[in-house]
């Protein structure tokens, strides 16, 4: 199993979460919108790249738009691979989840 | 709010923009720049346009990372992944066109056989004399050829030149001497006291230090001792076992000569190595030939081959300039001993020189001076299979040219798409040269299959045995694994750049034929295979028509049902009783004895004619008075010799070529006197031959004189030649060598046929002609070949054509014509171009001989008929299919 750093967790997941419509701005937005925290445009594809080759996702050319003068978009899917890694890791998460003891904090 | 700072009238900074489109990849560029506009757009909204521009030109320095520069095209993999994939592209194109495939692998691979064949045997004949201890400063010493009135140079020299060079020449480190004693009978009695006795015929002495300059490793016996002392002797493997068997030869004592002068056997060499340029059953230690130590003191006695050896540091050409006053300093004193003028006799020769010869040359260039010891290779030869070998390769890679050209439509749809898709022309370059690669890999592996069957053929053609285990160097593995690759370029070089710069619009929509029907290069490029396959025709019929000439030649006497018994001199006083037993046999016409028969060298010496001081060098031979009347001769002055006057001893017949030269009529020639320093007699004329061939029709007659089997005249070999009825053989030897063995007991018998002997002489020749006209043959069939592809090819796409040719009522005929006028074109302007290349190359080969045939253009015509109707005959079967082709088959789609 591929190694999923912090960052391209949160991005598989809002990729996973824009069924299809997934692509540069649209990732960068949402992750704003998420995080309250802005991030670069080259770092949100660096991270679909790598994501791409991991086998997480899959893109293909998309639809162009006025506001992008008339230029394709790549548009990004997960993929079963990338679907089921996420999965395992929350299934991991809410395991611990249902261990964690009656916690008290003062 | 201002129009002027409308969002829209806002852009991202043009030269960041500009910066992005230069150094991002045009694949990559749609959604970067894509993505950084839209965010700009949002920014500008959200923040202003300050912060847009801000955030716009860091993202694009941000950007500039070498993923970005990416690949220049889509669907543009790594050139590894395209390597396997063109391979796996050309194996199903091969197999897709299996005839082509076939018609391309089947010529490159016998093009490839042919060079490969030729590699090796240059390879061979250029490894000579290269396995000796230091062979590179191993040198024979040539000298002045005094034995030829006009000069030259020969490879012979005599006995006292060794020793001086060594002591008088810092430079040379040693020298030493072989002496060819000439053949002898060499007897041996077994341990069952059986006797063993054989003419050996392959006998050198050489000096005690030999071994340490040829490269001759011993099975038995010390190379430092083996030849030293009298009456030593060194055999090759094969006589050894010849005379011992299986036991050991170290130490038995064979007798040698008429004298049965005992030798030890002191050692045995391994099998002796092919290219070294001699080789011998018997060495004997050189003291054994008495002769040589005789000879000790005389320069003119040249019956050995001088070798020295350098000191490293010895420069050759230096020290043979030195060599120049030898003659002066000491030959010249040694002539007063023979009674000889020096400077009368080497006046005219150009003086008494010696060079230096590497001895790694000898073989492929020993040029006129020859090698007294063995034969020498033929540089001649070696260039012209070079040279022919190479033809028969472009004729191969030419028929590939031309199909993978013509084909070019079948291909143009794969293009098309391949392009449209986005495939650039290297890619496509890189496919087509991997599919030629992959044709001549294949090519390659056939052509190594077919080396040993092509040695075969090459050897039952012309008796030339190439040798092929040299194949297996680390240069010829280099080579053979640059083959495909150079091979597979130079083929399909200008079939892939031909093919890759369709247009894939035009191909797709079907307007392919405007570019590829003419093929102008496709019709030079068949005129040269044919021009070149006529050419060797000729060449292979001239070569024929001249052996056929040299055959049919009327030599100046009958050659036919003549047996030759050899060494008859052996028989001692019988030789007479011997030759008149031979004659009363059954089915012997007449039985004659002489010193040697015609065409086996010669014996020369200087005459001096009477009343003039014409000196001339004449051949002679001694004969018995039956000779002229077995052998034919005619004479056109005189008588032959008559037993029953007792002055015939010292007569002589000359031929006509002698008188001539002598400058005497042809009444007055009888009685006239020859003079020849030393004869205990007058030496008188008593009839002059009619001039014969008594050497290879290479050369001129010479002049030539008989003298009588009793004259006092040195030469005292004999052979009795034996004139029969008919070819019952089989009989006809059993009863000779019974006669013989009655009378000669332990020499063995040894006979030749006189025709085969003559017909002999030629060959060289004959080989010649087999290996040419097996190449030529390898030509035509590669050309022949490559044509029926083509025309397969053509009447295929030419189907509708022919279909509505016929429809409109054109018949087979009219088809047939149709389809290979084309070629009838193509073939007369190749026989018009091979008549020059042929004439020239074959002018230069019929000089060499005195006696030969004219070339008539009726050669080339034959050639050219014979070229062309093969051709023909082999596409004719396709031709007629096409044109007998049912029209609504063709047509019924339309």
């Amino acid at each position: 199993m591929n190694n999923l750093g912090n960052l391209e967790e949160i991005i598989l997941l809002i990729v996973m979460s824009m069924d299809g419509e997934a692509y540069g701005v649209s990732v960068a937005e949402k992750y704003q919108e998420l995080m309250n925290k802005s991030i670069a445009i080259p770092s949100i594809h660096t991270v679909l790249k790598r994501l791409e080759t991991k086998g997480f996702v899959l893109s293909k050319m998309g639809g162009a738009t006025k506001e992008r003068g008339g230029r394709q978009k790549r548009l990004y899917e997960v993929t079963k691979y990338g679907y089921q890694n996420l999965s395992e890791l929350q299934q991991k998460r809410n395991h611990l989840w249902a261990l964690r003891p009656n916690l008290k904090f003062n | 709010m201002n129009p002027s700072n409308s969002p829209k009238e806002i852009h991202p900074p043009i030269w960041a923009d500009k910066f992005l489109e230069w150094y991002c990849s045009p694949i990559l560029l749609d959604e970067i720049q894509g993505d950084l506009h839209e965010m700009f757009e949002l920014d500008m909204a959200r923040k202003g346009p300050r912060y847009a521009q801000l955030k716009f030109i860091r993202d694009v320095i941000l950007f500039f990372r070498p993923s970005s520069f990416g690949p220049k095209k889509e669907n543009q993999p790594k050139p590894t992944v395209m390597i396997s994939y063109y391979f796996r592209i050309a194996f199903r194109n091969l197999l897709k066109s299996r005839a082509y495939s076939l018609i391309n692998i089947m010529g490159l691979a016998l093009g490839l056989a042919a060079c490969i064949l030729v590699f090796s045997y240059t390879q061979f004949e250029s490894s000579y004399d290269q396995a000796h201890p230091d062979s590179d400063r191993l040198y024979r010493v040539n000298q002045t050829a005094i034995w030829n009135p006009e000069g030259g140079i020969m490879a012979s020299t005599a006995p006292p030149l060794a020793a001086l060079l060594r002591d008088k020449y810092p430079e040379i480190a040693a020298s030493t001497r072989v002496n060819t004693p000439g053949g002898r009978l060499v007897r041996y009695k077994t341990a069952e006291q059986n006797l063993l006795a054989f003419n050996e015929r392959d006998i050198l002495a050489a000096d005690s230090n030999f071994f340490e300059f040829f490269a001759f490793p011993l099975k038995e016996g010390d190379p430092k001792t083996a030849l030293q002392g009298v009456g030593k002797v060194i055999l090759s493997e094969e006589t050894a076992q010849r005379y011992f068997g299986e036991g050991p030869a170290l130490g038995r004592i064979l007798e040698m000569g008429e004298d049965r002068m005992p030798v030890t056997v002191t050692g045995v060499t391994y099998p002796q190595a092919e290219n070294i340029h001699f080789d011998f059953d018997f060495l004997l230690s050189m003291p054994t030939n008495p002769h040589v130590e005789r000879f000790d003191w005389s320069w003119i006695w040249t019956q050995v081959a001088t070798y020295v050896k350098l000191k490293p540091e010895a420069n050759s050409d230096a020290l043979a300039a030195k060599f120049a006053s030898i003659g002066e300093t000491y030959v010249k004193p040694s002539f007063s001993r023979l009674g000889m003028e020096y400077q009368e006799f080497i006046s005219d020769k150009g003086g008494w020189n010696f060079y230096l010869q590497p001895v790694r040359d000898i073989h492929l260039n020993a040029g006129n001076t020859g090698n007294r010891l063995g034969a020498v290779g033929d540089m001649a030869i070696i260039r012209l299979l070079r040279y022919v070998a190479l033809l028969i390769l472009l004729i191969a890679l030419l028929n590939f040219v031309n199909l993978s050209t013509a084909r070019a439509s079948t291909r143009a749809k794969e293009i098309g798409v391949k392009k449209a898709m986005g495939a650039v022309r290297n890619t496509l370059v890189g496919q087509f040269l991997m599919e030629s690669i992959t044709i001549s890999a294949l090519a390659t592996i056939m052509a190594l299959m077919m080396v040993r069957l092509l040695q075969l053929l090459i050897h039952a053609f012309s008796g030339i045995l190439i040798p092929i285990d040299l194949l297996f160097s680390r240069a010829f593995v280099v080579g053979l694994l640059a083959t495909p690759l150079i091979v597979g370029v130079l083929a399909g070089l200008y079939p892939a750049f031909y093919l890759s710069a369709f247009k894939p619009l035009q191909v797709l929509k079907g307007n392919l034929s405007s570019g590829l029907k003419s093929g102008p290069l496709r019709n030079v490029l068949v005129t040269v295979q044919f021009t070149i396959s006529i050419a060797l025709m000729a060449g292979t019929f001239l070569i024929y028509q001249q052996l056929n000439f040299l055959n049919d030649k009327d030599l100046g006497f009958n050659e036919e049902n003549i047996l030759v018994i050899n060494n008859a001199e052996k028989l001692g006083d019988q030789i007479t009783s011997f030759r008149d037993e031979v004659a009363n046999l059954p089915n012997v016409v007449g039985a004659s004895m002489a010193m040697d028969m015609p065409g086996r060298g010669m014996y020369e010496d200087i005459y001096m004619r009477e009343g003039s001081d014409i000196k001339l060098p004449i051949s002679q031979n001694k004969i018995d008075d039956r000779y002229f009347s077995m052998m034919g001769f005619s004479l056109v002055a005189g008588r032959e010799f008559d037993k029953t006057r007792p002055a015939d001893k010292d007569g002589l017949i000359i031929n006509e070529t002698t008188a001539k030269l002598f400058a005497w009529e042809d009444q007055e020639i009888v009685g006239k006197r020859i003079i020849y320093p030393g004869y205990p007699g007058d030496l008188k004329v008593i009839g002059v031959v009619k001039d014969f061939h008594f050497q290879s029709l290479r050369q001129d007659i010479t002049p030539l004189m008989f003298f009588n089997i009793e004259a006092e005249m040195w030469g005292d070999q004999r052979v009795v030649s034996v004139k029969y009825a008919q070819k019952d053989e089989a009989k006809l030897l059993a009863q000779l060598e019974e006669t013989w063995t009655s009378m000669a007991q332990d020499i063995p018998f040894d006979y030749s046929y006189f025709d085969e002997e003559l017909a002999q002489l030629y060959e060289q020749e004959r080989s010649l002609s087999g290996l040419i006209s097996i190449f030529a043959g390898f030509s035509i069939f590669i050309a022949v070949i490559g044509l029926i592809g083509l025309l397969a090819f053509s009447a295929e796409q030419r189907r509708k054509e022919i279909g509505i040719r016929k429809v409109l009522g054109a018949s087979i005929v009219q088809v047939f014509f149709m389809l290979n006028k084309q070629y009838l074109k193509l073939f007369i302007l190749a026989l018009i171009l091979a008549v020059p290349l042929s004439w020239s190359s074959m002018q230069s080969w019929l000089n060499s001989f005195a006696y030969r045939i004219d070339i008539s253009l009726f050669v080339f015509l034959i050639a050219g008929l014979v070229v062309i109707v093969m051709s023909f005959i082999s596409i004719s079967y396709l031709s007629l299919k096409a044109a007998a082709t049912n029209p609504a088959i063709v047509l019924k789609d339309e």
